[in-house]
């Protein structure tokens, strides 16, 4: 998922300076996929998600100018989304989980931790993991494994050091593994009945 | 060592390696404990194997691109009027109403203005018309309202948008003649309902345009994002799913013919479902919301009706069979003498002003 910086460093000067509506489509394309999943991973609903994201995007825009001074974009767009969702929780809507029609989701590998195994029951179950974990850990491990973020952007993103996305990821990754052997042992049990 | 230890190394190596951090030396150490401690082997094979996941597919990128664009343009450009709305004090309400839409985020303010606005509008009351609070445009000019939920609405010229007190307590019901595009707020709890005069749409959260002239006999409803239903002012209670991107045209005057004891008929006539007509990153069903012109393979006679509603115009055939010529077009330039130039390019017509706001078509 990961794009060359000069791509989008170019996208940003052509929508700041030129207001280029293509430059900007471009962007849209490039982010959407990555910042709704993000956004999924905190709201559970892909529809508010998907609101939330636009509105981010829109800010972009209306940025004109100013849009020059952002460092790093895709940080910040990561930033941004994670800042609106969580001032979304803190309005107290309700979060849904998972209704509409959102099949594309499950192709895009995001229900199912991936979609080229074609072992499903496993990648549920680790799924499953991935979604009982505490939602700062969650999102670590995200940004980390989906988005290939190095530790550094992490940090950016989440505004937390380095030694708490050690923690975050460790728990992740503790978890996931003591799911599959559970499932792997319940597998084997199943067998032997 | 004991395997806590090495657990914990083994974690923290994999998050280096999945960041793009770690160190030739720190994969070498990776290999080395995987080598070491088979039971790690399946985790690590399973994020190997399984590698980032996959973007959306276009489809979903292109409808996301789509409404997003939309509320874009509402919000980043606000409505435009290239004519001056003259009128009376009464109809000057647009003009206000586009600046309140803009300085609408405090919506107490807005939803009282609405209140208040629908005092000074107040017409002959009809005991059955529960709908108090109305929207209006005048020919020639748009405007852009949030609704006391949040959604907004765009409204086309020479169109009218009624609600009354319940709205947002139980349902959202509006009353839509002219034209319209709403981008719903997403509340499952409270249906939206648009109520025409031959069908109510309901929707749960979306984005649609709804085309609904009492001139015109063709009512048009496009969907750009989500679900809505078509339901008919009929005893057979017929309805129509609408998936994005898909536009239904009705025809009214066959509505009203349609034998009610007889089974709705699908006949070409009367419904007409269809695909939205986009052109690169514009909608021809939207192109209104930027005043653009986009016609789509239609005649004459509806795209002088448009003109007509738009530069407060009236225009008059000399010559009757020019009424059914076909045309496509779309124009970036909001000028009534651009667009008749192109029209007269691709056939063999003529027009001139006859006065300052009649045209004659010949």
């Amino acid at each position: 998922m990961k794009k060359e910086l000069s791509d989008i460093l170019y996208w940003q000067r052509r929508i700041a300076y030129f207001r280029d509506e293509k430059a900007y489509k471009e962007l849209y394309f490039h982010f959407y996929t990555p910042l709704h999943r993000f956004a999924v991973t905190l709201l559970g609903d892909p529809e508010t998600s998907e609101e939330l994201v636009s509105d981010v995007m829109i800010r972009i825009w209306l940025m004109e100018e100013k849009l020059n001074n952002v460092n790093r974009l895709d940080l910040y767009l990561f930033k941004s989304v994670r800042n609106a969702a969580l001032a979304c929780i803190n309005e107290n809507r309700p979060v849904i989980l998972h209704t509409g029609d959102a099949s594309y989701l499950d192709r895009a590998g995001y229900f199912t931790a991936d979609s080229k195994i074609n072992t499903n029951e496993i990648s549920s179950c680790i799924e499953a993991a991935v979604k009982r974990l505490p939602p700062q850990s969650r999102l670590v491990f995200r940004l980390v494994k989906d988005e290939g973020l190095s530790y550094k952007e992490v940090q950016s993103v989440m505004g937390i050091s380095n030694n708490s996305i050690k923690t975050h990821i460790r728990i992740a990754l503790k978890r996931i593994r003591l799911a599959l052997e559970d499932f792997t042992n319940e597998a084997s049990r199943e067998k032997i009945k | 060592m004991d395997d806590n230890t090495v657990d914990t190394e083994f974690y923290d190596l994999l998050g280096l390696k999945m960041a793009g951090d770690a160190s030739p030396d720190q994969l070498a150490r990776l290999t080395q404990i995987l080598n070491e401690h088979a039971a790690l082997l399946s985790l690590y094979n399973h994020f190997e194997k399984a590698g980032p996941p996959l973007p959306y597919p276009g489809e979903v990128l292109e409808q996301s691109y789509a409404s997003h664009y939309v509320k874009k343009k509402l919000l980043a450009a606000p409505v435009q009027h290239n004519q001056t709305a003259a009128g009376s004090g009464k109809r000057r309400i647009t003009g206000l109403y586009k600046y309140l839409a803009i300085a609408a985020a405090v919506l107490p303010v807005l939803t009282f203005s609405i209140y208040y606005l629908s005092i000074l509008n107040t017409k002959p009351k009809n005991a059955a018309d529960n709908f108090k609070n109305e929207v209006a445009t005048e020919r020639g000019s748009k405007s852009k309202v949030m609704l006391p939920d949040s959604t907004l609405v765009v409204l086309n010229s020479d169109s009218r948008l009624t609600y009354d007190n319940r709205f947002n307590r139980h349902t959202r019901e509006v009353r839509l003649t002219g034209e319209a595009f709403f981008d719903v707020k997403h509340d499952s709890e409270k249906p939206f309902i648009v109520h025409t005069e031959k069908t109510d749409i309901k929707v749960l959260g979306t984005a649609f345009n709804v085309r609904n002239y009492p001139q015109e006999d063709l009512m048009e409803t496009s969907l750009i994002r989500g679900k809505i239903e078509l339901t008919f002012d009929d005893e057979k209670n017929n309805r129509v799913i609408l998936n994005p991107s898909e536009k239904i045209v009705i025809s009214k005057s066959g509505l009203s013919k349609t034998d009610k004891d007889l089974p709705m008929s699908w006949e070409e006539d009367i419904f007409k479902l269809t695909r939205i007509a986009s052109k690169d990153s514009t909608i021809a069903e939207l192109a209104w919301l930027d005043n653009k012109f986009s016609f789509v393979n239609k005649s004459l006679n509806q795209i002088a009706g448009e003109l007509e509603r738009e530069f407060k115009t009236t225009i008059i055939f000399g010559n009757e069979a020019a009424k059914n010529y076909k045309y496509t077009i779309h124009s970036d330039n909001y000028d009534l003498n651009e667009i008749m130039q192109i029209i007269k390019l691709s056939k063999d017509i003529n027009y001139r002003f006859i006065s300052k706001d009649t045209l004659m078509i010949e």
